[in-house]
């Protein structure tokens, strides 16, 4: 039996998702058919609104939908501290854990130069820019882009940059997860650790 | 263990991240070129740190059918240079990684092109002077892929008296006759002739002089003859500013 074009057309669209298949996509478009209007329509809405008024906040380029986000807006928050990360999920991960208060700036990616990304096509000059302003004596920037070869190089490659205009920068620290067993641990993650050791 | 199990070794030449947390990564060993798949590779676990950009791995995979993407089932790391992720040295690493994908991406070269690629990297690593070696581990990689330029006679007519210019879509330097092509100064044309028939230790002894006509050559030349690489475009905007 063939489907319906309109269905066969939802079960496309779906399965452009991220993580989703093409079974999943049919599981999902057959849930969706099944839903009353109302729930639907209020999805569709959702999704809709979302697409319309989120943008990037016009400071650290975290995904808001005002002007500056609401961390860039907190007084309360320590305006001399930047952490430098990659992407805003990494944001949110920081966040979670509770321990930092300072602002933040959003790279939107790595340097790549295979895959086409350079210091243009990430908000390096932006961050500079917003550097400005910075007190270089109390100010500091944490470098927390991924730790894999292209975030370690996209950090070294900052780090280089702002030592270059006097800003102290720090890079976060790598090592074991917290509750984890040494020999289950990598051979990366283990060299690191010990090369980065600290005195107690 | 089932023949569906394998294993295989190789250095991880491309990593992509998917949305839902996978990684797809390209690898070049002694066999060729192969891609697989390691689910939920990006998140916390113990394969994260292995599957990173140019480390030497040795991978036990899964595949059912001889068309599917194999699956990593379990790594083991064989060696990492950290000091690639330098930015002095980075772009290169990306060059030479790029251009071994590009040359591999019909025909399964053989032990030469991984060892080539190999030494490329390491040599990038330990060399005071990373630019020559990205120089000249490009050349070679080209000469390992059957894509050598040709020096020793004109390109076009196949004089054996040769001159100065080097023609990109001849494939190399010109006779005084035929004349075509980008004008090479006598220090450059001998400088890629050794490059081309020495090894790397030996060219590495007097260091390149002309270095921005030879990233210009070996562009046009991997451009007309390979494909345009994104790294060596990118080149001039990541060197400018950090080195």
């Amino acid at each position: 039996m063939k489907y319906p074009s309109a269905l066969i057309q939802l079960i496309r669209e779906l399965g452009k998702l991220p993580g989703v298949g093409p079974k999943s996509a049919q599981r999902l478009a057959f849930h969706l058919f099944n839903l009353p209007e109302e729930e639907v329509r209020e999805l569709a809405q959702a999704i809709l609104n979302a697409k319309n008024s989120l943008k990037q906040c016009k400071l650290c380029y975290n995904i808001t939908d005002t002007e500056l986000c609401s961390i860039c807006t907190d007084h309360q928050r320590n305006h001399e501290l930047i952490c430098v990360v990659e992407q805003p999920a990494d944001l949110l991960a920081i966040e979670r854990s509770g321990e930092y208060d300072g602002l933040y700036h959003v790279l939107h990616g790595s340097l790549s130069p295979m895959n086409g990304i350079g210091p243009d096509q990430l908000t390096i000059a932006a961050l500079f820019e917003r550097l400005q302003g910075f007190d270089q004596n109390t100010g500091e920037v944490i470098l927390a882009t991924a730790t894999t070869v292209e975030g370690e190089a996209t950090a070294m490659y900052l780090a280089r940059l702002l030592t270059d205009i006097g800003i102290t920068t720090s890079r976060i620290a790598y090592g074991l997860p917290v509750g984890g067993d040494l020999e289950y641990a990598d051979e990366v993650t283990l060299g690191r650790a010990i090369t980065n050791r600290r005195k107690l | 263990m089932s023949t569906r199990y394998a294993l295989r070794e190789g250095i991880i030449i491309r990593r992509k991240q998917l949305p839902n947390g996978d990684i797809v990564i390209t690898l070049i060993s002694e066999n060729g070129k192969w891609r697989a798949i390691a689910k939920k590779g990006k998140l916390l676990g113990g394969n994260l740190g292995k599957l990173s950009l140019f480390h030497d791995v040795t991978v036990q995979y899964y595949r059912k059918n001889d068309e599917d993407l194999a699956l990593i089932t379990q790594v083991q790391l064989g060696g990492a240079l950290p000091q690639l992720a330098d930015p002095a040295v980075y772009p290169y690493a990306h060059i030479l990684a790029e251009l071994t994908d590009k040359l591999t991406v019909d025909v399964h070269l053989g032990e030469n092109i991984h060892s080539y690629l190999a030494s490329g990297l390491r040599g990038l690593a330990q060399h005071s002077d990373p630019e020559a070696v990205a120089l000249i581990m490009s050349w070679k990689l080209l000469q390992q892929a059957g894509l050598s330029p040709r020096l020793l006679r004109c390109a076009r007519c196949g004089a054996s008296e040769t001159g100065l210019m080097f023609d990109i879509a001849a494939g190399g330097i010109t006779c005084n006759k035929c004349n075509s092509g980008i004008k090479l100064n006598p220090k450059a044309a001998a400088e890629l002739s050794a490059i081309m028939h020495a090894t790397m230790h030996e060219v590495l002894q007097h260091p390149l002089s002309e270095r921005n006509l030879h990233w210009v050559l070996l562009s046009r030349y991997i451009s007309f003859h390979v494909t345009a690489l994104q790294s060596l475009n990118n080149l001039q905007r990541f060197t400018l500013q950090v080195i």
